[in-house]
């Protein structure tokens, strides 16, 4: 299959479509993904296991097209506090990985605070985030933010120091200035480690934002799987799973599709077009 | 050569160590040498003998243990600042995220007052370097020679005067090498910069050079500099004539000598 290049604004961007038919990808995943589907099927109904212990995929499927806008209203709840979360905390991340690139000083100041931050179990901070922020999207927001905080800081930091030594001996003897050598160089260098970063982070950021409608909420996933665990909803409760989980699997999928535009340029990306 | 009354690079008693594990390792001893306006001068020895080591303390990215650098009077530092020094790396060092136009403008883009100085517009440089029609390539589209090229056109862009390289063609494969060779030197007959060049290769230091100073290691001294006498402009054809190989076969014997083999 040919590549496809083409120009914007001068920059010649180029899309490296996979060697392989695409349906030679995706076709064996979807196949297993029906077998493992049918066999659920097959078995609840033979077993005559009672819906409220594991509904039948049929059944959670009727329960998720009888009423789509409830989960798609409390879906969107739940992405908008993760996707808010994980731009918090990749913010927060990339000052925190900006000042530790920059100086040996706060990077040993900073970081063991940064690792305190990860080994906190996120779900042991959840409650003391509802007395402190209420019940609003803020605290699910920031529980995100907390979970993706630290792969972005780590990564950033050893992305802005992954710097090709002569490109920056090149920069140094033409007297660029650190902050010149860290937007045209460090930043740059640095996003193979962010995306890396990123893929971790984002699936995250979910977890993150449905511990936090466990503790205190009445709306968005999280507390549909709460409510429905309560009245041993099994239906609802698998259907909110489904839906989370082709959330996490979307915003996967969207993120490295941008990893692949974005690191164009990377050795991972690149297929052998030498001339 | 006749020798202007300042010259353009000055070093003298330079010594420079660098600590190992196994202790200190003497890396530059004792080294002075001067480079007159408009000199290709090569640094020629073997592997560790400090050349690279030499180039850099002239570039101004390592600072002597002791001695005196001054490039037209000047600090390497100021130098820098200045935008005297074209620097050329062993590897391109191009930034693979920007097109060959956009690596090449690299300097530019660093000091914009730059480009009103070096005068030589993007376009200009990538017909010198041969490159015409490459403008929108990524590196990674490039040829190990192509690439070279690209970081030759970047410090060209520089708009420098003192040209530093440090085995710019140690990457490339011996028939490219050879090319390349009189390529740097056809653009260097254009107006004869300043050029301390640092090889391995006793062909390539006297295809180059107005001087060689040969290097011995451990510790790195310029233990002789020989004038090359050949007629410039010189082409490839060169390399099989009587007095070219009387040149490589005294220094190869005085290299030999210094290895004690």
């Amino acid at each position: 299959m040919k590549n496809l290049s083409f120009t914007i604004r001068n920059s010649k961007f180029a899309i490296y479509l996979p060697k392989l038919p695409v349906l030679l990808y995706t076709l064996p995943p979807a196949v297993a993904l029906i077998a493992v589907g049918v066999i659920w099927e097959i078995w609840t109904r033979a077993s005559n296991t009672p819906e409220y212990i594991i509904p039948a995929p049929s059944v959670i499927f009727a329960r998720l097209f009888e009423d789509p806008g409830f989960f798609a209203g409390h879906g969107m709840v739940t992405l908008v506090e993760a996707i808010g979360g994980f731009l918090l905390g990749t913010a927060v991340a990339l000052v925190g990985a900006t000042l530790m690139a920059h100086s040996r000083i706060i990077e040993r100041s900073l970081y063991p605070l940064a690792i305190l931050v990860k080994v906190t179990p996120v779900v042991a901070v959840a409650p003391l985030f509802v007395i402190w922020f209420g019940f609003g999207p803020f605290p699910k927001i920031l529980i995100a933010a907390l979970i993706t905080f630290f792969p972005v800081l780590v990564n950033g930091v050893t992305g802005f120091r992954s710097v090709d030594p002569g490109a920056l001996d090149f920069m140094r003897s033409i007297r660029a200035s650190r902050r010149q050598v860290f937007l045209l160089l460090r930043v740059p260098s640095a996003t193979p480690y962010l995306f890396a970063a990123f893929r971790v982070a984002v699936p995250l950021s979910v977890i993150g934002a449905v511990v936090g409608e466990w503790f205190s909420a009445d709306r968005g996933l999280g507390s549909v799987i709460i409510v429905a665990h309560s009245n041993l909803d099994m239906p609802t409760l698998f259907a909110a799973i489904l839906v989370l989980s082709v959330m996490g699997i979307a915003l996967t999928i969207l993120t490295s599709v941008l990893e692949k535009r974005a690191l164009f340029w990377h050795d991972v990306e690149l297929g052998s077009d030498k001339i | 050569m006749d020798s202007p009354a300042q010259p353009h690079l000055h070093a003298s008693g330079l010594h420079k160590s660098f600590d190992t594990g196994d202790g200190r390792i003497h890396v530059v001893d004792d080294v002075t040498l001067e480079v007159a306006h408009g000199e290709f001068i090569s640094l020629l020895g073997p592997s560790g003998c400090g050349k690279s080591t030499l180039l850099r303390l002239v570039a101004g990215l390592v600072e002597p243990d002791s001695g005196v650098i001054t490039i037209d009077g000047r600090t390497p530092e100021r130098a820098q600042a200045d935008r005297e020094i074209g620097y050329v790396l062993q590897e391109p060092a191009l930034l693979p995220w920007r097109t060959v136009a956009a690596n090449i403008r690299l300097p530019l883009d660093v000091d914009r007052h730059a480009g009103d100085e070096g005068g030589a517009n993007v376009d200009d440089l990538l017909t010198m370097v041969g490159l015409d029609g490459f403008a929108d390539y990524y590196p990674h589209q490039l040829s190990g020679g192509m690439q070279q090229r690209t970081a030759l056109a970047r410090a060209i862009a520089v708009g420098a005067s003192l040209f530093l390289m440090d085995e710019p063609f140690g990457a490339l494969d011996e028939i490219t090498r050879a090319s390349m060779r009189y390529e740097l030197l056809r653009m260097w007959e254009a107006d004869r910069k300043t050029v301390v060049f640092v090889t391995h290769s006793i062909a390539e230091a006297v295809a180059l050079s107005d001087r060689v100073a040969v290097m011995s290691a451990r510790p790195g001294r310029i233990v002789s500099v020989i004038d090359i006498d050949l007629p410039r402009p010189r082409s490839s054809e060169m390399e099989r004539e009587p007095d070219f190989l009387a040149y490589t076969s005294r220094i190869h014997d005085l290299l030999a000598q210094r290895q004690g083999i």
